[in-house]
């Protein structure tokens, strides 16, 4: 599949006011459309600025040379609207994202900004929340949701406006582990079923692994770029930046500080453990 | 203290539950209008039974509207008795100085008494079955007319319903940090005013901090998922009435034919 | 002296529609000077019985012995600040307490309350700023000023300045990241080995496997288990039977077919112990 770009960044730059350190320092990348990418970074790294700008909620400094292209309309004051409808969000704060009075007037939220008659709504709201698994809760209201449901409603309101980008802006950091898997559930399927390109922006390394692409930032810089087993393998790096690596490459390399020889293709946990396997049994 | 915060609504479904908000807050109105009508023994006892009536649909047991009614019986109980002792006409059963227990200043006491109970009681047969947003709704009908002025009414309409939605939310944020304070050795219940108003600083900074996060927050939620500053917008809830709608305007018109009847011309 | 909870329950809004049990029949000994776990899932009752450790919330019936004190359902609520300035409570995104107007003042709060001198509380203060790793220079700025990370490392400083003998945290290094996280825990253990108590409540597995020495288990408001990390990771089916996560070493161990572990690994350390004993045999 000789997937196009679905977004375009070049250039962009970004000063939050009352700063003198720009927040976003001259960042180009593209993501192609159907995959799934990862943004890490520590906090105040810039990842959660760079989605503020790609659906216009910022402007960057220097509109004249910066460009951001979504599903190949550029964003201007003339297209933001039509490209919050392709681009949809959920926030780190379960609550404070919940508009509705019920999980269906939350749902329906979007659809009601964008003038949808009524007759639809009717149709596409229990669609949407039934999308999510979350029908037993339609009128439910927001103070006897959990975190993790909360977010899941967040889900079913960017689903219901049928957008081409699902963006986590640090979605499940607020919530368990169990509130956590079941949202990454949910947004893998989502993926599937609507041909979503997903962004997600996080911490969690489990999370972060699922990607076909990670970029990692730093100092609102775009220091590396790749597939995430090319990210995660390099250690060094992830430490200098304070990021977390993934468990088996903890494992590896310390075995390998311990002398034991282990070959640059074990690049995953399965090939860690398969490897492991057979050097116990030919000893 | 959250009751007082979320409102009183008590889950329930008896016939007062089906029924339509808008009908629900026009009957309360007019029923606290037309009581005016009573004047009476014989009108004041048809208000009162009617209103029993009322309470009794509900089906809720009696501890509800008592705690409703309670909050306020000092009012009810210190006007009567100004009404006792101060009402002139009438045979006199009592006097010193200025006071003095008269037949009319017996009679308007009881009839103030039944005035301020039972207004309560059928407010309270309406916020008790009827979801704070219901009543949002249903006041948001009434002031539909003052669209043809200008008023942005689906904008009010809006806010009150985010506002009665971050309620419980900014609730239990104020629980938590005053959890946290106490915990770091403030005091809310000891001392007299001004320690008490003192104390409470590092409880309102916070929250109020905590609010304007959320605001901020929250208009970046709804900026982001569509919401402009202008019409065009369509609404998914609203309001319909039903067949059990007519019930209570119609016992309340039964009401208005009995006092018209009834009541000394 | 020890922490002890006997037939503890504790019942939310009773009485009412909405009455819930919040805490059935607790019971359970700790010892001081150690650094206890307290795991479950949400709802499990895990801040329910956090917040009986300082009479935030009393016991329904039952009773509770801590740092000196005896907790039961008639204790009242007036003089309840000797209690709380032996057992202290941060409470998850413990940022959001911040009020005072400088980083100084904030961290001087809690001692000032609890009968410090303005200039003793302000000395305390300037020393758990450095404790927690925050930079001198910050003492005067706003709290509100600073990053999300260390406005965190502001309020548990306002709570460790006046060093409780018992410091319970929930989820203290939620929302960090990685490297603040491992900064974080490691503070704790040092306030721990310092001679102090220090309960935990967590979902990270993790971080009971690497730094708790007892944990106790939540379900449904009733105490499960209480026993040493190693004791309750062993036991694997019971685990998944309460759908209850391993620590990502044991997981791992638990995949390499054909090795064999002294003792099931907890940590990453044990882990690579463990397979090189396995693998030079």
């Amino acid at each position: 599949m000789a997937a196009d770009s679905i977004i375009k960044i070049k250039n962009v730059a970004f000063t939050y006011q009352d700063t003198k350190k720009p927040a976003i320092d001259h960042i180009s990348f593209e993501i192609k459309r159907g995959t799934w990418t990862s943004i890490i970074g520590h906090n105040g790294s810039g990842k959660s600025t760079i989605i503020r700008l790609i659906n216009g909620l910022l402007v960057p400094d220097n509109p004249d040379e910066a460009s951001i292209e979504v599903d190949g309309e550029k964003l201007t004051d003339d297209s933001v609207w039509d490209i919050r409808n392709k681009v949809g969000i959920v926030f780190q704060n379960p609550d404070n994202q919940f508009v509705g009075a019920t999980v269906a007037d939350d749902v329906a939220f979007g659809l009601e900004n964008r003038g949808v008659p009524r007759e639809k709504m009717l149709k596409i709201v229990p669609e949407a929340i039934n999308a999510v698994g979350m029908t037993d809760y339609t009128d439910s209201e927001p103070a006897s949701l959990s975190g993790g449901q909360k977010q899941r409603v967040a889900i079913a309101g960017i689903i219901a406006i049928k957008p081409q980008i699902i963006i986590l802006d640090e979605a499940t950091s607020m919530l368990d582990p169990e509130g956590r898997n079941k949202i990454l559930q949910i947004v893998h399927r989502m993926k599937q079923e609507y041909d979503l390109t997903v962004i997600s922006i996080t911490h969690d390394i489990d999370e972060a692994s699922l990607a076909d692409q990670v970029i990692v930032m730093n100092d609102g810089k775009l220091i590396e770029q790749g597939t995430s087993s090319e990210i995660f393998s390099q250690t060094e790096l992830l430490k200098k930046l304070g990021l977390d690596v993934p468990f088996f490459e903890q494992i590896k390399d310390e075995l390998l500080e311990q002398g034991i020889n282990i070959p640059d293709t074990v690049n995953s946990e399965k090939e860690l453990i398969n490897f492991l396997c057979q050097l116990n049994l030919s000893k | 203290m959250s009751k007082i915060l979320i409102g009183r609504y008590v889950p329930g479904n008896s016939l007062v539950y089906k029924m339509d908000p808008r009908g629900k807050l026009l009957a309360t109105i007019f029923f606290i209008l037309i009581i005016f009508l009573a004047n009476n023994p014989l009108t004041y006892a048809i208000v009162t039974i009617f209103s029993f009536i009322a309470v009794a649909a509900t089906r809720l047991r009696p501890k509800v509207f008592w705690d409703g009614v309670k909050p306020l019986v000092w009012l009810i109980f210190f006007t009567s008795l100004l009404q006792l002792f101060f009402t002139v006409g009438g045979k006199v059963y009592w006097q010193w100085t200025i006071f003095a227990v008269t037949s009319y200043g017996i009679e308007n006491a009881i009839y103030i008494f039944i005035r301020f109970t039972v207004i309560i009681l059928i407010s309270t047969v309406m916020t008790v079955t009827t979801m704070p947003l219901e009543i949002a709704d249903a006041m948001e009908w009434l002031l539909t007319p003052l669209k043809l002025i200008k008023v942005p009414v689906d904008k009010i309409a809006l806010v009150m319903s985010i506002a009665l939605r971050f309620v419980p939310t900014l609730f239990d944020e104020t629980v938590k940090i005053m959890n946290a304070q106490r915990s770091r050795g403030a005091d809310f219940n000891n001392g007299g005013l001004i320690t008490r108003a003192k104390a409470i600083t590092p409880l309102l900074i916070p929250l109020f901090i905590n609010s304007l996060e959320t605001a901020v927050d929250l208009s970046t939620a709804m900026e982001s998922r569509g919401y402009r500053d202008d019409n065009g917008r369509t609404r998914y809830r609203i309001l319909r009435w039903s067949k059990f709608d007519l019930l209570d305007l119609g016992y309340f018109a039964i009401l208005i034919a009995l006092l018209l009847i009834f009541r000394t011309h | 002296m020890s922490i002890k909870f006997k037939q503890v329950s504790y019942i939310y809004a009773p009485d009412s529609p909405l009455e819930k049990k919040g805490l059935d029949n607790v019971n359970f000994e700790l010892q001081n000077g150690t650094f206890t776990a307290i795991i479950g899932h949400t709802g499990s009752g895990k801040s329910t019985l956090m917040q009986h450790f300082n009479a935030l919330l009393k016991p329904s019936s039952g009773q509770i012995e801590i740092a000196g004190t005896t907790i039961t359902p008639e204790t009242s609520n007036k003089n309840l600040k000797q209690l709380r300035r032996h057992v202290s409570l941060v409470f998850q995104f413990p940022e959001a307490q911040l009020f005072e107007s400088t980083v100084l003042d904030d961290i001087a709060y809690g001692p000032k309350n609890f009968g410090y001198s303005e200039k003793e509380a302000k000395q305390v203060a300037q020393v758990w700023l450095k404790k927690v790793g925050l930079p001198d220079d910050i003492a005067d700025k706003s709290p509100f000023d600073l990053s999300g990370g260390q406005m965190r490392r502001v309020a548990i400083a306002g709570v460790l300045a006046y060093e409780p003998e018992i410091l319970c945290l929930d989820e203290p290094a939620a929302g960090l990241d990685p490297q603040a996280r491992k900064q974080m825990m490691n503070l704790f253990v040092d306030y721990q080995k310092a001679g102090h108590t220090v309960i935990l409540v967590t979902h990270n597995m993790d971080d009971v496997a690497n730094y708790a020495d007892d944990v106790l288990v939540m379900e449904h408001g009733q105490m499960i288990k209480h026993d040493k990390p190693q004791v309750i990771f062993d036991d694997r089916s019971w685990l998944k039977q309460h759908y209850l996560d391993e620590p990502q070493a044991s997981l791992f161990a638990s995949k390499l077919a054909g090795f064999k572990f002294a003792k099931q690994p907890l940590t990453a350390k044990d882990l690579v112990r463990g397979i090189k004993e396995n693998i030079k045999g």
